[in-house]
């Protein structure tokens, strides 16, 4: 497959994301999946490397370019070698919530948490999610009642990625609960802060290395210096980066797609039934042909869309087109290709199991696919 | 449940085919369809009639009966062998009115018409859709019968509507006050303009039925004013159950045509059946067409009963055998190769066939919000 999206620097990046996978993230991968997190050094590890915050801009300990090709490359390369859990709590730090930091931070809190972020020191998580509302933020109960120079939140968060590793939090609070979308805010509570409470990690299907929590507020203090931009712009600053949010996860899809493929084809030239390889098999073969060919379809889209994203032109209606698309995608290779696998498929030793698991949440989160057909829907005038 | 054709079904069924087969196999539906001006000679319906195809579900006392004494049971076998010839010929608008007559008309009424739809002499069609609205459920219906004294006036169109050029009597669903009302429409009453439309099933015949202040006295009320909800339902029921028999019949023949035609038809030194991924798709194939017979059979059974739940169970299998006999039949065109969309083939006949008679009295998107209402959702 020959891709036009990427140039030698790009490529470059590519191999410092691939030797990092190879050296920081397989070695641990078993036992991460056993303990429910990755270990805090990752971060660290990856920021070393400069694979944290390459759109910080230089003088703040980042990469200074703000160009998405890099993200997807090391995406791509977490997901290519199957470490869908274990790479997720990296790509949200960069790909979603960074973003949030970059836009609105001023000046004192761009010193104050934008070297961490680079170097991996502070790691980032976004609450937006709350028990029983889902997509419906304007519905969002934890509030933010401001007295002076601080605000008190209370509330709780649910399904909240990286929630156990987290240091900063990028939290959606209702500082005016008479409003709905226009009394929302966005405020970044730190680790550490009294009444900010961890529930559980969260016992999930898949997924397993990735740590995801239950945040609790019990009248936090937060002071008004870490509000993000205006107050009650939270919700048109959300809104704001959900292009960028679904087209990770949507080349994440595509990428842990080609990966289930991969293993299935390695699975079908070496396995034999009836004295032949079961990829010469009419019926595996033309299975085979089908996904591959979906893949490819699929990688040009998404391909297209990252050039929009760079170019500032990406749409919400075909971000939501991307997100649906590809995770659609991907749980459909995981499950013909966990079926080419016969029982060995099921066998939680063979890569095709986790990564069959892992699948099942992405046409969820970020939005489930239903709400980007709503989203699709509303931008055609219907 | 009882899923056993009696010895006398069998024997109609076989009597049934059997004329089909030797008065008019596919090559003469062909002609017909260019000849003749319904689709079909007159003397032909009229001999199918002999053979009990429009008294099955007329009482005994006009002059009907049934096989089996479930009429609609019987009714369903002459539909799915008629599906498999993609025979011509207005059988379920003339049964379901002759159904609507025995069942609710006056002793004129009944006099007057069912004897010539029994015979086979005259032929009727129900005029139920509306351009432009959905084609069964609540809103089907807009048509008002204006009152003038103690008579109605009617102004509208209905369409498309199977046989109204040759139909002697049309039973017309409209609204009296907002609330469903049927009339028994002679063809010839002043105002009544059958225009004619271009089909897809080439066999059959379908067109709008002008009314231009076509004026009705309370001798053509057919039940109470007001009061049709009920039967129209009933109609409706009748008609679905009748529709998914005959694609059930229709893509039942192509299906086993195109597993025989895989036998004989070689590429690369090999029977095309003996490819591993043909037999898949013949497989699955297979498996739609079981349950579209099966759930045909529940439909036909809940409704020949009156049974409660016949409303969705017709609901299911139109929108099930809707649905899935178009996928058998555009597979069974894309497995026969470019021979499949000439027009010497009868592929494109039974296609035909099913794409209309999805569309007709509710697509299977349509059944599927009734189905969703009687949920209560």
């Amino acid at each position: 497959m020959s891709r036009r999206l990427f140039d030698e620097e790009h490529e470059q990046f590519r191999g410092t994301a691939r030797r990092f996978v190879a050296a920081e993230v397989l070695p641990h991968v078993e036992r991460w999946e056993s303990e429910g997190i990755v270990d805090r050094s990752l971060f660290a590890e990856a920021g070393e490397l400069g694979l944290l915050g390459m759109a910080v801009p230089e003088p703040f300990g980042g990469g200074g370019v703000d160009d998405f090709r890099f993200n997807t490359v090391l995406n791509e390369e977490l997901h290519l070698a199957g470490c869908n859990a274990a790479g997720l709590g990296i790509v949200l730090h960069n790909d979603i919530v960074l973003p949030y930091l970059l836009a609105y931070c001023n000046e004192e809190q761009r010193r104050r948490w934008l070297p961490g972020v680079s170097s991996g020191e502070l790691v980032l998580a976004v609450a937006m999610t709350e028990p029983g509302i889902g997509s419906d933020l304007a519905s969002m109960s934890t509030t933010a009642v401001r007295h002076g120079d601080t605000y008190v939140v209370n509330g709780a968060k649910t399904f909240i990625t990286n929630g156990i590793n987290a240091d900063l939090v990028v939290t959606a609070v209702k500082t005016d609960p008479s409003a709905k979308h226009r009394g929302i805010s966005l405020l970044v509570l730190e680790r550490g802060m009294r009444g900010f409470e961890r529930g559980r990690n969260l016992d999930k299907l898949g997924l397993h290395a990735q740590d995801t929590a239950e945040l609790f507020f019990n009248d936090v203090e937060v002071p008004a210096t870490n509000v993000l931009g205006e107050e009650g712009q939270g919700f048109v600053q959300l809104v704001h980066n959900l292009p960028q949010e679904r087209l990770s996860i949507a080349v994440s899809g595509v990428a842990a797609a080609r990966f289930c493929l991969g293993l299935a084809l390695d699975y079908c030239k070496q396995r034999t039934a009836f004295g032949q390889p079961i990829g010469t098999f009419q019926n595996s073969r033309f299975l085979l042909a089908e996904l591959a060919t979906q893949v490819e379809v699929a990688q040009a889209f998404v391909d297209t869309c990252v050039e929009e994203l760079v170019a500032g032109s990406l749409t919400a209606e075909r971000a939501a087109m991307a997100k649906w698309w590809c995770t659609e995608l991907q749980g459909r290779v995981a499950d013909r290709a966990l079926q080419l696998h016969g029982g060995y498929g099921y066998m939680r030793e063979f890569p095709i199991a986790r990564a069959y698991a892992d699948a099942r949440v992405t046409t969820i989160y970020g939005g489930t696919t239903e709400i980007m057909k709503e989203i699709i829907g509303r931008s055609l005038g219907v | 449940m009882d899923l056993e054709r009696s010895d006398d079904q069998e024997l109609f069924r076989e009597t049934t085919r059997k004329f089909l087969e030797s008065t008019a196999p596919v090559s003469t539906v062909r002609q017909w369809s260019e000849k003749e001006a319904a689709g079909y000679p007159v003397d032909w319906w009229r001999r199918g009639a002999e053979l009990g195809w429009t008294s099955l579900l007329v009482g005994e006392a006009d002059g009907g009966g049934s096989v089996s004494g479930n009429g609609l049971a019987d009714l369903a076998l002459v539909a799915e062998e008629m599906g498999r010839l993609v025979s011509p010929g207005p059988l379920l608008m003339t049964n379901v009115v002759a159904a609507a007559l025995s069942e609710a008309g006056t002793a004129e009424q009944r006099a007057a018409v069912l004897p010539g739809l029994v015979g086979g002499e005259t032929v009727a069609t129900w005029c139920l859709a509306e351009p432009g609205r959905p084609a069964c459920g609540g809103e089907a219906v807009a048509l008002e019968a204006a009152r003038q004294g103690d008579r109605f006036v009617l102004s509208g169109v209905k369409g498309p509507v199977e046989a109204a050029a040759e139909a002697g009597h049309l039973l017309v669903t409209a609204l009296v006050d907002g609330r469903p009302t049927q009339f028994v429409v002679p063809a010839s009453t002043p105002g009544v303009t059958v225009v004619p439309l271009q089909g897809i099933d080439l066999a059959r015949r379908i067109a709008d039925v002008h009314l231009d202040g076509v004026t009705l006295g309370p001798e053509h009320l057919l039940g109470e004013v007001g009061d049709a909800a009920a039967q129209v339902e009933r109609q409706l029921q009748v008609v679905v159950a009748l529709q998914c028999a005959m694609m059930a019949g229709a893509v039942d023949e192509m299906f086993t045509r195109t597993v025989e035609y895989a036998f004989d038809r070689y590429s690369f030194g090999r029977a095309l059946a003996s490819y591993q991924a043909l037999k898949h798709r013949f497989a699955d194939m297979k498996l739609w067409l079981e349950a579209i017979h099966a759930t045909t059979t529940g439909a036909v059974r809940s409704v020949g009963a009156r049974e409660e739940r016949a409303a969705e169970l017709v609901s299911v299998a139109k929108s099930y055998v809707g649905t899935n006999a178009t996928v058998i039949l555009q597979d069974c065109v894309q497995l026969h190769g470019g021979i499949g969309v000439t027009w010497d083939h009868d592929l494109h006949l039974y296609l035909r066939r099913v794409v209309q008679e999805r569309s007709l009295f509710g697509t299977p998107e349509e059944h599927r919000e009734r189905i969703a209402a009687g949920m209560g959702l």
